[in-house]
């Protein structure tokens, strides 16, 4: 193990730990924005394999998480009474399967366009399939219940807190894994020039449909565990506008790694109930909390751009730069003046 | 689901009311395609800026400002707001990749939209008619005057929009900036300048069509139409992002498309985003590979 990981390692288990002490620090109160900070990390994920290491920009990552919510709730629901552990992976390989559908056109389509299509997608599955009380069974939202699994009784909050964190830091490790993987640096290689990646045998098509799929998958993870904290499952929380909001938080994060992630879901999970409560007008909330989000994001957007025009020159501090293939001299010699 | 006894003139009023709901996507699209030719910058803000028209107008009419001037003092705010956004984000940016450009194209959505929230609150309003309640009926097509007003303005617009590009200094320097920016500034061109026009152009068009999507769409709701800009957008690709009258013509196809959608399916949800969507993909994908779909560096 090399150091770099070590530390990474200590990092991500500074945070558990951290993590895991913030009930008896802040008390049960605020219990519900610490879980959705959690799970909103795993959709933050999401957006990192997807937008952060191979450049897709997908607004539909909200979605699928209500793909996953909405998929788990109906087969936990009393007439189909799936348990929770058969329920839970159907749901995120049902939104793992929908992005492939979604991720299909996108082989073709880069940037701009693959943002409208993943647009697009968002806003029919908010209108013809979260709104539709046909297809999702009702019209104000599907219950969940918490069931208890063994000696895990997901109905106690707490329990339910250390449970979303273990996941958390699972797919934190499942995610370091895959970058450090031949898969990952294959998506990575996509993210500056898929030409270039091509010319180098890299299959864009298994690459790009597996960042979809695994992506969509985390995201799909998300919903079900929101779907657990919630206890109900409505349209809201998946229109289009909560993915731009999610990919602007994990932009300011700085979207290539975990780290990024985990902020980017603190960020979400915190900023809308810390920002409502220190309002006088309650209804000023989510306004206030885009509003924060969309200066932050444009400044950081500018920001780094102005920064980039200085930096660009300078050395890369620690990190080795690749090795450059030498130029032997005959060859310049031999090339005719 | 296909209602049987529809007559001809159910259709053909439908053409028309298309045609008009179609006009004002395309002027919408339009703005996009100003701002995308010369800066390289999608705005997916353009539904969010409609709506901070529509209800800047609607609140300007409500304290009883008349039409002319509402209008006049919207479209100044729109253009004095790309001024804004062109020299503080646009211009900074000008370097940037696409993603990030896109992207802050995400960051002006959240805070126009929050903004239009804050200032009008976040339900929906009916706007009040543009020049008078009534239809007319002729040929057996009932047809709102003001839906042939909103047609006019958006012709008007066209018209002149194409004019501006093609036969004045600012519309020239605004090609030679979308062709090359760096040759351009090489030959003269203040492309600080193109970029700043580009964007109050845009953003003064995205305003104004809002004014104008209030009597088609009779009720507005913020979050409605902060999506439209999916229909914006859409409309844009079948010119490549590029043309002015590809970005019209998307504009007319998807307006019908819409219309007939929701008058052949009245019974299914979503339809109108369906068959956006559809024509989004089947515009990106039956293009050749390589032809319509490619991106300039």
């Amino acid at each position: 193990m090399s150091r770099r990981t070590a530390a990474s390692l200590a990092a991500l288990a500074a945070f558990a730990a951290a993590a895991a002490g913030m009930p008896s620090v802040l008390g049960s109160a605020r219990l519900l924005s610490m879980s959705l900070a959690l799970i909103f990390a795993v959709a933050a994920l999401s957006v990192v394999v997807l937008t952060g290491w191979t450049g897709q920009t997908s607004l539909a990552q909200v979605t699928f998480m209500g793909v996953g919510a909405f998929v788990a709730a109906r087969l936990m629901a009393p007439g189909v009474g799936l348990p929770l552990y058969l329920a839970a992976p159907v749901a995120v390989l049902a939104a793992a399967a929908v992005s492939v559908v979604v991720g299909l056109p996108a082989l073709r389509l880069r940037g701009v366009y693959l943002a409208v299509v993943t647009l697009g997608f968002a806003q029919v599955m908010q209108d013809a399939v979260f709104n539709n009380a046909g297809l999702t069974g009702s019209q104000n939202g599907l219950t969940v219940a918490r069931p208890v699994l063994g000696r895990l009784d997901l109905t106690s909050e707490h329990t339910l807190y250390h449970v979303l964190l273990g996941v958390l830091v699972g797919c934190c490790l499942l995610v370091a894994g895959l970058r450090r993987s031949s898969l990952g640096r294959r998506m990575i290689s996509l993210r500056t020039t898929e030409v270039g990646a091509s010319v180098r045998g890299i299959d864009l098509v298994s690459t790009k449909l597996l960042a979809f799929s695994v992506s969509a998958a985390l995201a799909g993870l998300a919903g079900v565990l929101y779907a657990l904290e919630v206890q109900s499952v409505g349209p809201a929380p998946f229109n289009p506008l909560q993915s731009i909001f999610l990919l602007g938080l994990v932009v300011i994060a700085g979207q290539r790694s975990v780290a990024a992630a985990l902020t980017a879901g603190l960020l979400y999970g915190w900023m809308p109930p810390e920002l409502t409560r220190h309002l006088a007008d309650s209804t000023l909330g989510p306004n206030a909390t885009n509003l924060v989000a969309g200066v932050g994001l444009l400044l950081v957007l500018i920001g780094r751009e102005q920064l980039a025009g200085l930096a660009g020159r300078l050395p890369r501090g620690h990190r080795r730069s690749p090795r450059r293939l030498a130029v032997t001299p005959e060859i310049t010699r031999n090339v005719p003046a | 689901m296909i209602p049987v006894a529809a007559s001809v003139s159910t259709y053909a009023t439908d053409a028309v009311l298309g045609l008009i709901q179609g006009a004002v996507y395309g002027l919408l699209a339009m703005g996009v395609v100003v701002i995308y030719r010369t800066t390289r910058t999608l705005n997916l803000a353009q539904g969010g800026m409609a709506t901070l028209g529509a209800f800047t107008y609607i609140a300007l009419r409500e304290r009883g400002v008349p039409t002319p001037v509402a209008v006049v003092a919207v479209v100044a705010i729109g253009a004095a707001a790309g001024l804004g956004i062109g020299q503080l984000i646009g211009w900074p940016l000008r370097r940037a990749n696409a993603t990030v450009k896109l992207v802050s194209s995400l960051g002006v959505l959240l805070v126009v939209q929050s903004l239009v929230g804050i200032i009008f609150g976040n339900v929906p309003r009916s706007a009040p008619p543009l020049v008078s309640p009534d239809s007319i009926t002729a040929l057996g097509i009932t047809v709102p005057v003001d839906g042939l007003v909103v047609l006019a303005v958006a012709a008007a617009s066209a018209a002149l929009l194409h004019r501006l590009l093609t036969s004045t200094r600012l519309g020239l320097h605004m090609r030679a900036v979308a062709a090359d920016p760096e040759v351009a500034a090489l030959q003269g061109v203040n492309v600080r300048l193109v970029t700043a026009g580009s964007w109050m152009l845009g953003v003064a068009i995205a305003l104004g069509g809002g004014i104008l999507l209030g009597p088609v769409l009779r009720t507005v709701a913020p979050f409605l139409l902060t999506l439209i800009a999916l229909q914006a957008l859409g409309a844009t690709l079948l010119g490549r992002i590029d043309s002015l009258s590809g970005a019209l013509a998307g504009g007319l196809i998807l307006g019908e498309l819409v219309t007939f959608a929701q008058e052949l399916f009245p019974g299914t949800q979503g339809t109108g985003d369906i068959a956006v969507f559809l024509f989004i993909l089947a515009v990106l994908l039956l293009q050749r590979r390589g032809g319509l779909v490619v991106e300039r560096a």
